[in-house]
C-alpha cells in the first residue's frame, strides 16, 4: 500500500483528462465569442485583437495554461488509449452497443483530429508561418489627424496618410478575411469545428461524470447541454468562414 | 425454432480458439438460453462430441455465474436480465446467434464460454469489506440508518459480480463493479471508518490486474442484470481524490 501512488491510477489519469478539458472548453468558448466580433466590423475586431496583443505577461501566462493543457490532455489520452486496447486483446467478432455513442466512441479520432488542427491554426493565424505576408497587414486608426507624419511612442517619424489614423496596429480583420477566401483553408477550418463538435457532444458531460457529478437527473441534462455546447460552437465557428467564402463578408479589404 | 449457433470454442487458457457452428432444429421459445445449450450439449454428447463449456450455479439470475456474450451483448439482448434468465422466445426462428465468451485481459478464457473471474475475487478482498468485532449480532435500528442512504446502498449491493460491465465496457474497465462494490459501504456508517482505505485498496487493485479505463460510454450501466448506475463510478472518482489528497 505504502508503495502505491494513486496519481498513477486510472482514475487519477481520467481526472488529468477531465481538469485540462474544463480549461480547453471555456477557452474554446470565450475563443468563438471573440471570433464572433468579426461580425461587427473591423473596428471591433481590430480594437479586440490588439487589446489580447497588449496584455503582455498576462497574455503568455495564458498561452502557457493553455499549451500545458493541451500536451497533458493529448498525452494523458493516448496513454490512455493504450492501457484500454491492452484490457482487451481479443475483441469481439460481433459488437452491439446500447448506450455509447458515435461521439464517445471516435473521441480519439475526433481528439487527434483537432489536435493536428491545432498545430496548423496556430501556424496560420499566431505564428503566421503558413502565410508570413499577414504581419504585413497594418492598420490605421485612432484620432484623425490633417497632417502627413506623426511621431509614434519610440519618437520615430511615421506616415500616416492625410484622414487617417495616427496609431498602427495589426490588421487582424484583414488577415481573417484573407484567410478565408482560400476555399479550402476555409473547407478545413469548418471540418475541423464540425469533429470539435462530435468530441464536445461527449466530453462535456464526460467530464462532469469523471469530477463527480453524476445522477439520475443530471446526467441527461449534462448530455443534453453537451450536445448544444458542442453543435452551438459549431455554428458560432464556422459562421465565420461561411460568411466570408458565400456571403462576402468583408469583401472590400483584400481587394 | 430452428437456431444456429456460431459459438467460440477454445480448448484451454494457452490454446487459440475459433468459431464452429452448430444446428439446432428443436427448440422450444419456452427454454432458457442456458436450457438450450443444454439440448446442444446433450445432442453434441450422443454424437460423441465434446460438449460446450458454460458457466452456470443458481439458473435463478442471482449468482452471477453465467456469462457469456451473445450477439455482442453481455447476457443477450433482454435488459437487466442475466442468461439463465433469457428466454428463446426473444430470438427469431432460424436466428443465427454468436455467442462468445466475456473478453477482457484480465478474465482470461479458462474453456469455450468460461473465463477466469477472479480478479474480481481480489478487488474484494482489497477492501470490499467492513472490519466488526465478533461476537452476538448487534441490536437491531442500534446504528441509525437514512432510508435514501439505505436504498442506495442497496442499488450498489445488488451487484451480483457476473462481470459484464467489463464485457460490455469497450475499454475493459471494471468501475462499475468496483464502484458498486466501494459504494455500498461508503453511503452506511458502517463503512465510513475504513472508507479511504478501502477506496485507495480497491482501485489500487483494480488498476493492477490490467482493467482498463472508463470514457464514459454507460455501456456497463447498459449491460448491467442488475441496471447498476454509473452514478456509483462518479460517486468513487470522488472519493478516490478526496482520499488520494487527505489520507
Amino acid at each position: 500500500m505504502s508503495s502505491y501512488n494513486p496519481f498513477n491510477s486510472t482514475i487519477f489519469n481520467k481526472v488529468i483528462m477531465a481538469g485540462t478539458g474544463v480549461i480547453l472548453v471555456l477557452f474554446v468558448i470565450g475563443h468563438m465569442v471573440g471570433n464572433l466580433q468579426v461580425f461587427l466590423g473591423a473596428d471591433v475586431f481590430n480594437t479586440y485583437a490588439h487589446f489580447l496583443k497588449s496584455t503582455g505577461e498576462l497574455l503568455w501566462l495564458m498561452r502557457l495554461v493553455l499549451l500545458l493543457s493541451l500536451v497533458l490532455h493529448v498525452y494523458t489520452s493516448i496513454k490512455l488509449k493504450f492501457l484500454n486496447m491492452k484490457a482487451r486483446p481479443e475483441g469481439y467478432s460481433v459488437t452491439s452497443y446500447v448506450k455509447s455513442t458515435l461521439y464517445s466512441r471516435t473521441m480519439i479520432y475526433s481528439g487527434i483530429t483537432i489536435f493536428l488542427f491545432v498545430v496548423y491554426h496556430l501556424l496560420h493565424f499566431t505564428a503566421l508561418v503558413t502565410n508570413p505576408e499577414y504581419a504585413d497587414y497594418r492598420e490605421n486608426y485612432g484620432p484623425v489627424l490633417q497632417s502627413s507624419g506623426v511621431i509614434d511612442h519610440s519618437g520615430n517619424i511615421i506616415q500616416v496618410t492625410e484622414g487617417e489614423g495616427i496609431f498602427d496596429r495589426h490588421d487582424a480583420y484583414k488577415m481573417v478575411i484573407a484567410g478565408f477566401n482560400k476555399p479550402i483553408v476555409a473547407i478545413v477550418y469548418i471540418l475541423a469545428v464540425l469533429f470539435l463538435a462530435l468530441h464536445l457532444s461527449h466530453a462535456i458531460q464526460s467530464m462532469f461524470q469523471t469530477l463527480g457529478w453524476s445522477g439520475p437527473k443530471t446526467t441527461p441534462r449534462l448530455m443534453l447541454v453537451s450536445k448544444l455546447i458542442g453543435w452551438g460552437l459549431f455554428i458560432g465557428f464556422a459562421s465565420i468562414p461561411v460568411s466570408v467564402l458565400i456571403f462576402g463578408l468583408g469583401k472590400g479589404v483584400i481587394g | 425454432m430452428k437456431l444456429t449457433l456460431n459459438i467460440w470454442r477454445q480448448k484451454d487458457k494457452n490454446s487459440k480458439g475459433q468459431f464452429e457452428n452448430y444446428n439446432l432444429n428443436e427448440v422450444s421459445p419456452d427454454m432458457s438460453f442456458l436450457e438450450m445449450l443444454d439440448v446442444l450439449n446433450e445432442d453434441l454428447l450422443h454424437k460423441g462430441d465434446e460438449p460446450v463449456a458454460f458457466d452456470h450455479d443458481c439458473r435463478e439470475g442471482i449468482c452471477g455465474a453465467c456469462s457469456m456474450t451473445i450477439n455482442g451483448r453481455p447476457h443477450g439482448p433482454e435488459k437487466q436480465t442475466t442468461t439463465c434468465q433469457l428466454h428463446m422466445r426473444k430470438f427469431n426462428d432460424g436466428e443465427t446467434i454468436t455467442i462468445e465468451p466475456f473478453r477482457a485481459k484480465p478474465f482470461p478464457v479458462i474453456r469455450d464460454l468460461i473465463v477466469d473471474r477472479t480478479a474480481f475475487d481480489r478487488i474484494q478482498q482489497a477492501g470490499g469489506f467492513v472490519s466488526v468485532n465478533t461476537g452476538s449480532s448487534p441490536d437491531s435500528n442500534a446504528v441509525p440508518i437514512a432510508k435514501v442512504a439505505a436504498d442506495k446502498a442497496f442499488d450498489a449491493a445488488a451487484c451480483i459480480g457476473c462481470g459484464a460491465c467489463v464485457a460490455a465496457c469497450p475499454n475493459g474497465a471494471a468501475m462499475l463493479f468496483t464502484s458498486a462494490k466501494i459504494g455500498q459501504f461508503a453511503l452506511l456508517p458502517q463503512g465510513q471508518p475504513e472508507r479511504k482505505e478501502r477506496v485507495i485498496a480497491m482501485v489500487k487493485q483494480m488498476d493492477s490486474e490490467g482493467f482498463g479505463a472508463c470514457t464514459n460510454h454507460y455501456e456497463c450501466e447498459a449491460a448491467c442484470p442488475k441496471g447498476i448506475s454509473v452514478e456509483f463510478i462518479a460517486m468513487m472518482n470522488r472519493d478516490f481524490m478526496k482520499a488520494s489528497f487527505t489520507r
